[in-house]
């Protein structure tokens, strides 16, 4: 753009140096006071200068909006660290009192040390985080900062104890969870509810979980070039997690590959020894895709080589460390937060949405809390399958409008696996569709029995899944189609009166003509006799 | 680079060492150039990892934390932002040459897939505009330098500058609002 000094936008004039300076000292003083105030402050500051006062309105009027130039930097931002203060439900105050006089102690989130940032995404940013008692790595996530009732809160806590008590192999253990209460105005601005921001003080839920480092499914999948049965054996452990929770009355809500973990024993064995800290390496993991020479089966022993080799693509730095144990993230935080019903009106991205919405079942979808439950997950588990057999999803919701993802979702069915691989036909085919029924009544009832089957299938028995029959096919696609349905229905009764019609009178004239025929064969018999009868 | 070395040029730095401020650059310019490089190369965005992440993940990989002071980190910090934004200006350059046949035109930071996906900022731009406000104010310009290409959350930065949060977000919102009118088109 052309630097010309004159005229910018909104027709205001440009500054000098020392206009700016005017200009901030009169911004500073006017952004403090009331707002009944501010007008005839503005008005006398700026009696004689048209210009500032300009600029002074067009500056307080951006300073009102919820603007949100440069608010994200080139590479995403993670929520403010920084920005929390220690006041939060947290049972280890002692840690953290001891810890107040440290330099570092704006960088604490509750008894929690901050290291450094894992990740984020629309709900939150995860942390590297240290823990004072018992002194371990843990990884912390902080939600998004919302107003909590006290009721949501009795809630919140109660849920995290049953979270707690979560413990299988398969799922990333909750060690602790608590409220960060929130100030300062960058993590404030990024709350869900913006209007509220300077009245209620917000609150931040964070989860204090195991450390797993690794990878999701679909990416070791992808990395490690795993066969269809290797693949499969993973689901089914994938669905035994589910299948405890389940039964300990935790519904996830949020299963997705990004929330299953594959981890690497040589990072996670490491780290807890001394003070490795993520390096490029994870930036920049993913391995060789494509073939593998290496034993079936076998997803690689979970130690042996301290240093996995960076950067190097062949199969064995990208299998070797990774036990076969996958590890679900988030069990019941969905639950926990309501994030998943509140997730279409939050300010979340909405390629992340699509992202998340793609797992979503058609109850999901329809926002309806109440007829969430664990069938949901068994309908995530049959998407999370379907990609993994396929490398697709069921419906093409990534470059659709979320209206018509939703849609997608609900009514239409899903792409058939072998239409894709023409190799899945058969009882894969029919697990899988049988997991993503939309009516949840038809679906597995459970993760064991998705589990079950998937373990029918790799050791060759019959599966418990039917495929469905004609009459289920016509009795969805009428459901579907329910105006062509009826002019279809109108046509068939059309049809089948006609041809009943004419059946009826063709029989009638049928019989006429077998009565005719029958008493002409009568007189001939007879004519025969009497000839024969007849004396020569 | 041995991370004991980067402490201690740090330390330097932080004892009023000129020269050292150098030398630091150049150190954790390579680093986080690395790190900055596999997260644009990431062709897939459901992988976020942020400019917070960059910054601090180099810091935890270069700095012996044990052998180092509060100080010292906030000249890290202060020192790292300013590198991540010639790495990521010098990015945005190098896409924009490529695109438009050597010309560094308007870049849409939309092209860099999901990475870039902010609001559409010329970071090319915003790097020249950056320096006249420095002229104009040079702490605001600081700040949009911590806070937009460090990453760096404002208390933070409030933290680096040893001013107040409350002003910190003034003259952050000010610089915003010239940035923003010296940008628009």
């Amino acid at each position: 753009m052309a630097h010309g000094p004159l005229v910018a936008a909104e027709g205001v004039v440009a500054v000098s140096p020392e206009e700016y300076a005017q200009l901030r000292e009169v911004y500073m003083a006017a952004r403090e006071l009331p707002d009944a105030q501010r007008a005839d402050f503005v008005a006398r500051a700026c009696a004689r200068d048209g210009a500032l006062r300009a600029n002074l309105d067009s500056l307080l009027r951006d300073d009102a909006s919820a603007a949100t130039f440069l608010d994200t930097p080139p590479l995403g931002r993670g929520l403010a660290a920084a920005s929390i203060t220690q006041n939060e439900v947290s049972p280890t105050r002692r840690a953290r009192d001891s810890q107040r006089s440290t330099p570092d102690t704006n960088r604490y989130i509750g008894p929690f040390r901050i290291l450094g940032v894992l990740g984020e995404g629309g709900m939150g940013i995860v942390y590297e985080a240290e823990q004072q008692r018992p002194r371990r790595r843990v990884a912390l996530k902080v939600m998004r900062p919302q107003c909590w009732s006290a009721q949501a809160q009795r809630r919140f806590e109660h849920e995290a104890q049953v979270l707690r008590l979560l413990q299988h192999p398969g799922i990333v253990q909750v060690y602790e969870a608590g409220f960060a209460e929130v100030r300062g105005s960058a993590l404030a601005r990024r709350a869900s509810t913006p209007a509220v921001v300077d009245s209620a003080p917000l609150r931040a839920p964070y989860f204090a979980m195991e450390l797993v480092r690794g990878r999701t499914l679909t990416e070791h999948a992808a990395a490690v070039g795993l066969d269809i049965p290797e693949r499969l054996r993973l689901m089914a452990r994938v669905c035994d997690a589910v299948q405890h929770a389940h039964e300990r009355g935790v519904v996830h809500r949020d299963l997705k590959p990004a929330n299953i973990l594959l981890s690497d024993e040589t990072k996670n064995g490491a780290t807890a020894e001394n003070q490795v800290v993520p390096g490029p390496d994870r930036l920049a993991e993913g391995g060789a895709p494509g073939d593998v020479d290496r034993q079936p089966g076998k997803a690689g022993p979970p130690s042996g080589s301290p240093h996995r080799a960076r950067l190097q693509p062949c199969a064995d730095s990208s299998t070797r460390g990774f036990v076969d144990q996958p590890k679900i993230l988030d069990f019941g935080v969905a639950r926990i937060t309501d994030s998943d019903v509140q997730i279409t009106t939050m300010h979340t991205n909405v390629g992340q949405l699509i992202g998340t919405l793609a797992y979503m079942s058609p109850e999901q979808v329809a926002g309806d809390s109440r007829a969430i439950d664990l069938r949901s997950d068994v309908y995530s588990l049959g998407v999370i399958l379907y990609e993994l057999l396929t490398g697709r999803l069921p419906y093409d919701v990534r470059r659709a409008s979320l209206s018509r993802a939703a849609q997608l979702i609900r009514h239409e069915p899903p792409r058939r696996p072998s239409s894709i691989d023409p190799m899945l036909r058969g009882d894969l085919e029919t697990i899988v569709l049988l997991a993503l029924e939309k009516d949840r009544a038809r679906r597995y009832t459970s993760a064991g029995e998705l589990a079950r089957d998937l373990r029918r299938y790799l050791n060759h028995k019959p599966i418990a899944a039917r495929p469905p029959t004609l009459l289920d096919r016509l009795r969805k696609l009428v459901a579907r189609h329910r105006t062509v349905a009826l002019l279809a229905g109108l046509l068939l009764i059309c049809l089948i009166a006609a041809t009943v019609a004419r059946t009826l009178f063709g029989l009638d004239a049928q019989r006429r003509r077998d009565e005719a025929d029958e008493a002409r064969t009568r007189e001939t018999p007879r004519a025969a006799k009497a000839e024969a009868a007849a004396p020569p | 680079m041995a991370d004991r070395d980067v402490t201690r040029i740090l330390q330097r730095v932080s004892g009023g060492n000129v020269s050292a401020v150098d030398e630091l650059t150049s150190a954790v310019y390579a680093e986080l150039r690395a790190l900055a490089q596999a997260y644009l190369q990431r062709e897939r965005p459901d992988h976020t990892l942020s400019a917070t992440a960059v910054v601090h993940e180099a810091y935890l990989k270069l700095i012996d934390q044990s052998r180092s002071e509060y100080r010292d980190r906030r000249h890290f910090f202060a020192i790292a932002a300013q590198v991540m934004r010639r790495i990521l200006v010098d990015h945005a350059r190098a896409r924009g040459s490529i695109k438009r046949g050597g010309r560094a035109e308007r870049l849409m930071l939309s092209e860099g897939g999901a990475v870039l996906d902010d609001a559409g900022v010329d970071l090319v731009e915003l790097d020249d505009t950056l320096v006249r406000l420095a002229q104009l104010n040079e702490r605001q310009a600081r700040i949009v330098e911590l806070h937009f290409f460090g990453g760096l959350t404002l208390d933070e930065v409030a933290d680096i500058l040893g001013v107040s949060p409350r002003t910190v977000d003034a003259e952050w919102r000010m610089a915003r609002w010239w940035l923003r009118r010296e940008l628009s088109p």
